[in-house]
């Protein structure tokens, strides 16, 4: 099992290569990086322009200008922003914290709704809960991002002020006045998460269903239930453990979906991530920070999708990795 | 001699040869009639919400397309500001937004602009995917080797962030951002017409082929191919729900298709704001219905296409 791991770790390091390659080269031949930057001045002369190109290194060769920087990149020297010369590492490291915070609520929310109503909605297939499950999670899956986050927001937000209910704070992760508690951040917490969840949970909740169908109809059951297994042992020791295993893998490789809702979701309630962070750089083309955040969020990719390998060699002992 | 198993006691043998015979011509009937064409479309029938939904979609293309032909050019960015955010009333349907342009003409032009994003992103993807799963299925080896770590590469990428950075550095425009999700959304299909050519490469038909001495070229699209159609079709169907909403991200987050130009994703930005919310909110409302509805419709046409033509698929 470990050097399992280690092995793939140390696959995973080319591919991670191969992609910023990819993506340094993409960027940089398709784009002007000092096009901005000499665009929003008029009286920039050639000299400018070059003086400029050779303090960014831009004047060298491609294959010079992608290893140095790849290098830079490795050492932890990320550069600096064009625009705001902020370093990018620090600007980064702050708005993932963020960013790891929305994914992981809204994914602990999304097991929360998803595993009872894909249990349930099996157990009882074709009842009247069963049809409204089914229903609403086809309607769900359906839905963009951003239109549930405003209907949230018109509701909770908007309806529930007028009404005098206890209203939801739109956007952002504290109140712009007084201090910062926790228990504001969980109400701000809340729409974002919800947003999130009830659209992967429509997934999750689907794809529970049918798992869950798909083993009840498994001679192992019947032998279970024919030795006299109550129910509800039955369905704890082998229905979920049994679906449990490829719930976990699909969870895990949706972590790319899962990023960029969070980046839709982010730029619809000011939440201060890494997803407003790279839209915010992406209007400037502020190449240093796209370039990072594009490389972080596919090591992450690539990270969760060694983390479901293993997991699902740890649960299904049949699987022997060497 | 078949014996009916409604044989009662007493029946004479004559009557007997007779439902026999009976039975034997309506099975030859049914297999007659039983063409595969047939057989697919029963059990496409048998799926009441792709039926439904594939009546609702033909129905929305049409009017969107037909309508927008029939549409002033300007009739998106008519500025009445005398009825500026005015709610859904017999003359604006659908209400006006902040300039007074009526929303469900918006929403008409902004459809065929959705819609053909979504159908030309997806006719890129899909004829990348079938090119490359067809060429590393088929050749294998070291080909198959790189053409698929390419398409894990990709998958490892995020695409939203992919396509917004490519949008950001190229200049949002349709085509741009039409290219840009076909070029990103193929590694899907490429991965099932792969398995599906490596299933099929070795069969007796192909080996016949291959035998009297048909070119590489003209087994892959001849003698292959047209044996791995049904998935393709509905991971088409599927992809263009994907595309659409694609289109609908990019848009709403200000890298697709750029106002005052309508596109559904970019209409529900521009009711997105908060006061916008408050004070209009038909103005997000319509255009999400819009997606939604798309989305959900092609979803179930594609589910309906797959129990239809790829039974023991499970994708």
């Amino acid at each position: 099992m470990g050097t399992y791991i280690l092995r793939r770790f140390l696959q995973a390091i080319p591919l991670l290569f191969i992609i910023s390659l990819a993506l340094y080269y993409s960027v940089f031949s398709l784009g002007d990086p000092i096009g901005r930057l000499v665009a929003n001045n008029p009286r920039t002369t050639q000299a400018d322009i070059d003086r400029v190109k050779a303090l960014y290194g831009l004047d060298k060769p491609k294959h010079q200008q992608y290893l140095h920087w790849a290098g830079n990149f490795v050492r932890g020297n990320w550069g600096q922003s064009l625009v705001t010369r902020q370093d990018v590492r620090p600007v980064i490291w702050s708005r993932l914290k963020n960013t790891l915070l929305l994914m992981v609520s809204s994914f602990v929310l999304t097991l929360l709704i998803a595993i009872p109503t894909g249990l349930i909605s099996a157990l009882k297939q074709y009842s009247t809960f069963d049809y409204v499950v089914t229903g609403l999670s086809f309607i769900f899956y359906s839905l963009p991002v951003f239109f549930l986050g405003f209907l949230l927001i018109y509701i909770f937000s908007l309806k529930f002020f007028q009404w005098g209910l206890p209203a939801l704070p739109a956007g952002g992760m504290y109140d712009l006045r007084g201090e910062s508690t926790p228990l504001q951040l969980l109400k701000h917490l809340i729409l974002p998460a919800f947003t999130i969840a009830l659209i992967s949970a429509a997934l999750y909740t689907r794809y529970l269903r049918s798992s869950v169908l798909e083993i009840m109809g498994q001679d192992y059951v019947r032998t279970a239930r024919a030795k006299g297994l109550r129910e509800s042992v039955l369905i704890r020791r082998h229905v979920m453990k049994n679906a449990a295993l490829p719930l976990v893998t699909l969870i895990l490789l949706q972590v790319a979906a899962l990023f960029s809702g969070a980046v839709v979701t982010e730029s619809i309630f000011a939440w201060p991530g890494m997803g407003s962070l790279f839209i915010d750089a992406a209007r400037n083309v502020d190449y240093p920070i796209l370039m990072a955040i594009l490389v972080i969020a596919s090591a992450l990719v690539i990270l969760f999708n060694l983390i479901a390998d293993v997991v699902y060699a740890f649960l299904d002992p049949r699987i022997k990795y060497s | 001699m078949a014996k009916s198993r409604t044989n009662a006691p007493g029946t004479s043998r004559d009557t007997d040869v007779e439902v026999g015979a009976d039975l034997r011509a309506e099975e030859a009937k049914s297999r007659a009639i039983d063409t595969p064409g047939k057989i697919i479309r029963r059990r496409f029938l048998k799926h009441r919400m792709a039926v439904i939904s594939l009546i609702f979609f033909v129905l929305l293309v049409v009017t969107v397309f037909v309508w927008a032909f029939l549409l002033p050019a300007d009739a998106a960015t008519q500025v009445d500001i005398y009825n500026a955010n005015s709610g859904p009333s017999r003359a604006h349907p659908m209400g006006t937004d902040q300039v007074g342009s009526d929303v469900l003409k918006r929403i008409i032009l902004g459809g065929r602009v959705s819609l053909t994003v979504g159908l030309l992103a997806v006719t890129i993807a899909v004829t990348i995917g079938t090119i490359v799963g067809a060429v590393a299925g088929y050749y294998g080896g070291l080909i198959d080797n790189l053409l698929m770590r390419i398409a894990d590469m990709m998958l490892s990428i995020p695409l939203l962030l992919l396509i917004v950075m490519l949008a950001a550095i190229l200049g949002p425009s349709v085509r741009t951002i039409i290219i840009v999700i076909g070029l990103t959304s193929w590694m899907g299909i490429s991965r099932i017409v792969r398995a599906n050519f490596l299933s099929l490469k070795n069969k007796e038909c192909v080996e016949a082929a291959r035998s009297i001495g048909v070119k590489d070229f003209k087994l892959i699209f001849r003698h292959i191919l047209p044996n791995s159609t049904a998935p393709i079709i509905v991971a088409a169907t599927l992809g263009l729900a994907e595309a659409v909403l694609l289109e609908a991200y990019v848009s709403f987050l200000g890298y697709g298709i750029q106002p005052p130009e309508p596109s559904w994703g970019n209409m529900v930005t521009s009711g997105g704001f908060l006061v916008t919310i408050q004070q209009a909110p038909w103005m997000m409302f319509f255009p999400g219905i819009m997606i939604t509805l798309t989305v959900l419709t092609v979803n179930f046409i594609g589910d309906g296409l797959r129990d239809a033509l790829d039974p023991f698929s499970r994708l």
